[in-house]
């Protein structure tokens, strides 16, 4: 039988050292803001029953979640996710708690797949609104995601849309659900050929034309005017009018040359019930950060009450802010050498240099010149040698 | 501001797609007197790397390359996580299901030899058909000469190669051509760069 005991999971990786540092520092980063502005951690299971995770709208395929059963045969699955899970908590544990719930999380999810340079783990630092609707929510999770952002990068793009637009234009054809997820998949994918092959293939109406035109329609706040042109209809327009208002509010943050519009922004995860929000930054090919409305969600699991969040691809922003990353270990600021039988002081003395913040080594004195020299190959400036008194050598 | 990174697929749709570019106005003598190298400028902002038709779409997923120049029967077998901007036109072919002139009937198909497994159990299973696939590297209308598969799943230009080996198409699965496809971060970031040279390429 072959062995597989020298290597790791295909999508999966080990972080050494600096990368470890790095990963936490980012992390460190945004959970900081996250808890500045109110919101506290929770950590849900790991393993969770596959019911969670297929229940309805934001269900996620079968086949993209690692499974195993339990000792009654139950079906697990792996957390491929944690915004269902937070959903689940909120309809079971938190029932009675005080809202708004203000929830962070940092902590990976899993999906099958990987090969062609994704992984299957992505870590993820993301927070939840829950239990208040409306634009003043709505605007202080996106701007909570910019200041999360802003903590770790100089420049990125976020952009917006309304997952309602997409509805309630397509609600005015007269076509299956089957015929409606092809078009969402081409918008999604801004393939405008298919797009409007597909429509050709309709009766002419306004409400085509305009979502023909979805997967161009990016860019700054006049891309909601093309659409207003076309059709007219009061849902539509009070959805166009809240990204207006938006788009608005957040300029006046300071956000205008990070900011766009992108009416095309139409998810799979079709929980999303309003704003929808994504960002991008230089240097990472996939999007840094998603988000947005979902005011159903929790609904699904017996507990009405609505709620706004993002999560931030921890992977994809290291990635992106350090592309050459390579692991070595931090240099110490000094070496304690214990002579022969003086090891519990030379412990002690340690211990004093930790307290006075440095980052010490130990080590048996054998022989003093191969220490020093270790010392200056390795670049540790300091070389304390512990006999009947503490001796200090500074390495030059 | 680096230079628009495309990645083409190395031989007829990197021939159109530098007949394409040099009609936009790009000087491509670099990609026509390219020796051995890979990666090659075209004019002064953009940088052309020829590349395998399924690496093409791994370099734009992972966002190294912002575009690429790559069949639709590719896309199709590998899945899409960018955008499909534009279809060039060329390249044009299609997906069919061909077999042997005194072949069985298509409803008792059972073995299906291809290249794309995916798209053919798609394909199969799209039509409530049970088939068991065989994966083929090349010059797949052996296997059904040589009693491997009944049919097989493959691109079809002009059906010539088919006839010569007594083959003929049972069902057409659907049209093919070469595709500008974009990697999501790139579009958002680099929206006029890359509008402006999808507008000239289909011009």
């Amino acid at each position: 039988m072959r062995r597989y005991h020298l290597i790791t999971p295909e999508g999966e990786e080990e972080l050494l050292f600096s990368e470890c540092a790095q990963v936490r520092t980012v992390e460190k980063n945004i959970c900081k803001i996250f808890s500045r502005a109110c919101y506290n951690e929770v950590r849900t299971p790991t393993l969770e029953f596959a019911d969670v995770f297929m229940t309805g709208a934001g269900s996620i395929p079968m086949e993209n979640m690692f499974k195993l059963t339990d000792n009654k045969g139950r079906l697990l699955v792996v957390r491929p996710d944690s915004t269902l899970p937070i959903a689940r908590m909120t309809a079971s544990k938190l029932r009675d708690a005080h809202m708004p719930l203000r929830i962070y999380y940092n902590q990976p999810s899993y999906r099958t797949g990987g090969g062609r340079g994704k992984g299957v783990r992505t870590m993820q630092a993301g927070i939840e609104l829950i239990g208040t609707g409306g634009k003043a929510a709505d605007l202080e999770v996106l701007s909570l995601a910019v200041n999360a952002l802003d903590s770790c990068l100089d420049d990125f793009r976020i952009e917006i849309g309304h997952s309602g637009i997409f509805r309630t234009l397509v609600r005015k054809l007269d076509i299956s659900d089957a015929k409606r997820e092809e078009l969402r998949g081409y918008i999604e994918s801004k393939n405008y050929a298919a797009l409007s092959a597909e429509l050709e293939l309709l009766e002419h109406s306004d409400e085509a034309a305009a979502i023909g035109m979805l997967p161009r329609l990016f860019g700054g706040v006049q891309v909601l005017d093309k659409v207003r042109e076309l059709v007219s209809d009061k849902e539509l327009d009070e959805q166009l009018s809240y990204l207006a208002e938006m788009y608005d509010a957040l300029s006046k943050l300071g956000l205008e040359d990070k900011l766009m519009i992108d009416l095309g922004l139409v998810n799979q995860n079709d929980y999303y019930t309003g704003i929808v929000f994504t960002a991008y930054t230089y240097g990472s090919g996939e999007n840094i950060l998603t988000g947005g409305r979902y005011d159903s969600l929790i609904g699904q699991f017996g507990f009405d009450q609505p709620a706004c969040g993002f999560a931030i691809n921890i992977d994809a922003l290291v990635k992106a802010i350090n592309p050459n990353m390579t692991a070595c270990t931090a240099v110490p600021d000094a070496l304690v050498l214990a002579g022969e039988g003086r090891e519990i002081e030379a412990l002690k003395h340690l211990a004093k240099l930790g307290d006075e913040g440095l980052v010490a080594q130990f080590a048996a004195l054998s022989d003093r010149q191969d220490w020093l020299q270790y010392a200056k190959d390795c670049g540790i400036r300091r070389v304390d040698t512990v006999l009947d008194s503490v001796e200090t050598v500074i390495v030059e | 501001m680096k230079p628009l990174r495309i990645a083409l697929t190395k031989g007829r749709l990197e021939k159109k797609t530098v007949e394409l570019l040099e009609a936009a106005g790009y000087d491509c003598t670099q990609v026509k007197d390219k020796g051995r190298r890979l990666i090659l400028p075209v004019g002064d902002n953009i940088e052309v790397v020829l590349a395998k038709a399924a690496d093409v779409i791994t370099y734009v997923e992972n966002g190294v390359c912002d575009l690429g120049v790559v069949g639709k029967d590719t896309i199709m077998e590998l899945g899409n996580s960018f955008y499909e901007i534009l279809d060039l036109g060329f390249g044009k072919c299609r997906f069919a299901v061909a077999g042997k002139t005194d072949g069985c009937e298509f409803s008792r198909i059972k073995t299906v030899a291809t290249k794309y497994p995916n798209v053919t159990r798609r394909y199969f299973e799209g039509l409530g058909m049970d088939v068991r696939v065989i994966k083929i590297e090349g010059s797949v209308e052996l296997a059904p000469l040589l009693s491997l598969a009944d049919v097989i799943v493959d691109i079809v230009e002009t059906g010539s190669t088919l006839k010569e080996n007594g083959l003929e198409i049972k069902a057409e699965v659907c049209p093919i051509s070469a595709r500008l496809i974009c990697n999501i971060a790139s579009m958002k970031l680099r929206k006029d760069e890359i509008e402006s040279l999808s507008e000239k390429l289909v011009q």
